[in-house]
C-alpha cells in the first residue's frame, strides 16, 4: 500500500484539480451567473442591408413600450461625441450606424430595457428608414473603380 | 404556406416580384422561378384576430414522402370563420389549395357540419393517383378525414392564438425534488427560467443554437438541452439541474475532462443519465460521454467509476482534504 500522502509528480503524471468539485455542483459562478439589482438587459438591432444611406430611425413606439428604459441611436452617440471612437489599431470604428451603413450586421440601434424579451420585442417597434445603395460582390482592387467610400 | 396565403420574393439582376404561393407552385417539381432568379424571402402574413393551425401528413415511415398531407388554418373572429386556410400535399401533380373548400367555411360558424362540408369539398378537389402508397380511392378518403379532423385541432389550437398577445403563464415544475411556481412569458426558454426564476446557474446557455450542451437538465429522468425547449413546456414536469440529485456526480472528475467547467452539466447529467440507465450490467468504458455536446470532451468516462460510487463510495475518490465534499444529498443517491 502506498504512502497516504499525495507525491508531488510532474510532466506524464495526472494532476488532480481543485476547482472540479465546484464546477460538478454547478456551482461555477461565471460572470453571466453574477445577479445584482437594477441590472437591465440590451438588445441591438442590425442592418439588413450592406451599403445603405440611413435617412432616419422612429423610435418612438419602441421607447413607449412598457419596460423600455432607452432606445440608442448613432444620433444620440453623436450628441455625446460618442458615435466614432477610436480602436486598437488605431482608426475609428462608428459604435452605431450614423450617416450611413457599411457592412451587412451593423449595429444601427440598441434598447435597453428590464426584461430580454422586452429589449427584443422593442427591436422589432423601431422602424428605420434605409435608402439601399450599391454593394460591391466581386473581389477585386481596392481601387476607384471598385471602393465605394 | 398554401393554407397561410403565403407570397414568394423572387429577385434577379432584373429587379424584384412578388407571387403567391399558390402560383409559383406550377407543377411537379417545377416553380415559377426563372433561371436567373433567387428565392429571397417567404413571407407570411401575419393571421388577424384568434387563430390556429395544423399539419397532418400519413407517410409510411418517418421522411418518406407523403401518401396524404393537409395543412389547415383557420382565423375566428366573434365565433365565426373569418378564413380557412386548406392546403393538401400528393393528392395531385402539384400542392393543391382547396378553394371551394376554403370558401365555403368563410363566415361559417365552426361546427362539425362545416367542417365535414369542406373536407368533402377538399376530397372532390383533390385529384391523387394511385401508386405504391394507396389507391386514388382511398387517398381522397383520407384527404376528406384528413380535413375534417385537421379543422377540429386548428379550432382547438386557435383560443390561446400564436402568442401575438403580450401574457404571462402560471406553471409549476419539480425541481430537484421541489414543486416551485413561476408566472412566465410563454417564451421564456427553459435555461432562461431556471437560471433567472429558479436561481441555479449551474445551467448555462453557451452557444444558445442547441450545440455545446452547457444547458443540459433532465427533464422527467432523460438529458435534453434546456434552451431549445419554452418552459412553459416543462410545467407539470420534473427537471434535474446540475445542482441536483445526479447519481455518479463525482465521477466527472477524472483529471483533464472539465476543462473550463461552463459545460460541467452536460457531462455530470449524461454520466448520471447513464449510470441511472445502464446500472451494474455494464463496466466497459463508455465512448458516448457529453454526446451532443461541443467542447469539455477530452475524456471518455469509464462507467465502472460511476459505478464504483453507486456501490457506496461518493467520497472516496476525492482528494484527500478537498475542501467541498458531496453534498448529503448526492450521496444518497450515491449509495
Amino acid at each position: 500500500m502506498a504512502s497516504e500522502v499525495e507525491e508531488i509528480r510532474g510532466i506524464g503524471h495526472s494532476v488532480r484539480r481543485v476547482e472540479d468539485d465546484r464546477f460538478i455542483r454547478g456551482a461555477g459562478n461565471y460572470i453571466d451567473d453574477i445577479h445584482l439589482p437594477g441590472m437591465l438587459y440590451m438588445a441591438i438591432l442590425r442592418s439588413p442591408y450592406a451599403h445603405a444611406k440611413l435617412n432616419g430611425i422612429d423610435a418612438s413606439a419602441a421607447q413607449a413600450l412598457e419596460g423600455v428604459i432607452a432606445v440608442v441611436t448613432g444620433e444620440l452617440m453623436a450628441q455625446h461625441n460618442l458615435a466614432w471612437m477610436p480602436t486598437l489599431s488605431g482608426d475609428t470604428q462608428a459604435v452605431l450606424v450614423t450617416d450611413k451603413v457599411r457592412f451587412q450586421g451593423q449595429e444601427v440601434a440598441a434598447v435597453i430595457a428590464t426584461d430580454p424579451y422586452i429589449a427584443k420585442d422593442a427591436l422589432e417597434l423601431i422602424d428605420v428608414d434605409y435608402e439601399p445603395l450599391g454593394v460591391v460582390v466581386v473581389a477585386g482592387p481596392g481601387d476607384r473603380r471598385t471602393a465605394r467610400p | 404556406m398554401l393554407a397561410l396565403q403565403a407570397s414568394v420574393v423572387l429577385r434577379s439582376g432584373r429587379g424584384e416580384r412578388e407571387l403567391p404561393i399558390s402560383e409559383f407552385l406550377e407543377d411537379t417539381f417545377t416553380t415559377a422561378l426563372e433561371p436567373d432568379e433567387i428565392l429571397t424571402e417567404v413571407r407570411v402574413p401575419q393571421p388577424a384576430g384568434s387563430s390556429g393551425g395544423t399539419y397532418l401528413k400519413m407517410e409510411r415511415k418517418v421522411g418518406d414522402f407523403a401518401t396524404v398531407a393537409a395543412a389547415l388554418h383557420l382565423s375566428l373572429s366573434d365565433g365565426t370563420i373569418e378564413r380557412a386556410g386548406i392546403g393538401l400535399t400528393a393528392v395531385g401533380s402539384k400542392n393543391l389549395q382547396a378553394t371551394d373548400a376554403e370558401a365555403s367555411l368563410a363566415g361559417a360558424e365552426p361546427t362539425e357540419a362545416a367542417f365535414a362540408e369542406a373536407g368533402r369539398l377538399a376530397a372532390e378537389a383533390s385529384s391523387p393517383v394511385t401508386d405504391v402508397r394507396g389507391s386514388a380511392e382511398y387517398k381522397r378518403h383520407i384527404v376528406d378525414v384528413y380535413v375534417r379532423r385537421g379543422l377540429a385541432t386548428a379550432l382547438e389550437k386557435a383560443p390561446r392564438g400564436l402568442g401575438i398577445e403580450r401574457g404571462t403563464m402560471e406553471i409549476t415544475v419539480k425541481v430537484n425534488g421541489a414543486d416551485r411556481s413561476a408566472d412566465v412569458e410563454p417564451r421564456m426558454l427553459l435555461a432562461h427560467l431556471i437560471r433567472e426564476e429558479f436561481g441555479l446557474t449551474g445551467t448555462h446557455v453557451g452557444c444558445d443554437t442547441t450545440s455545446c450542451g452547457a444547458c443540459t437538465v433532465l427533464l422527467d429522468g432523460r438529458p435534453i438541452k434546456s434552451c431549445t425547449m419554452f418552459g412553459v413546456q416543462a410545467d407539470g414536469r420534473e427537471v434535474t439541474t446540475v445542482e441536483g440529485p445526479v447519481p455518479g456526480r463525482a465521477a466527472p472528475r477524472d483529471p483533464g475532462g472539465l476543462q473550463g467547467g461552463a459545460r460541467a452539466a452536460v457531462r455530470v447529467l449524461h454520466a448520471g443519465h447513464d449510470a441511472d440507465r445502464l446500472g451494474a450490467a455494464r463496466r466497459e468504458p463508455l465512448a458516448v460521454r457529453g454526446r451532443g455536446a461541443l467542447g469539455d470532451l477530452g475524456q471518455h468516462l469509464p462507467l465502472h467509476r460511476l459505478h464504483e460510487h453507486r456501490q457506496g463510495d461518493p467520497g472516496g475518490r476525492a482528494r484527500p482534504g478537498a475542501r467541498h465534499r458531496p453534498r448529503a444529498a448526492d450521496e444518497s443517491v450515491a449509495s
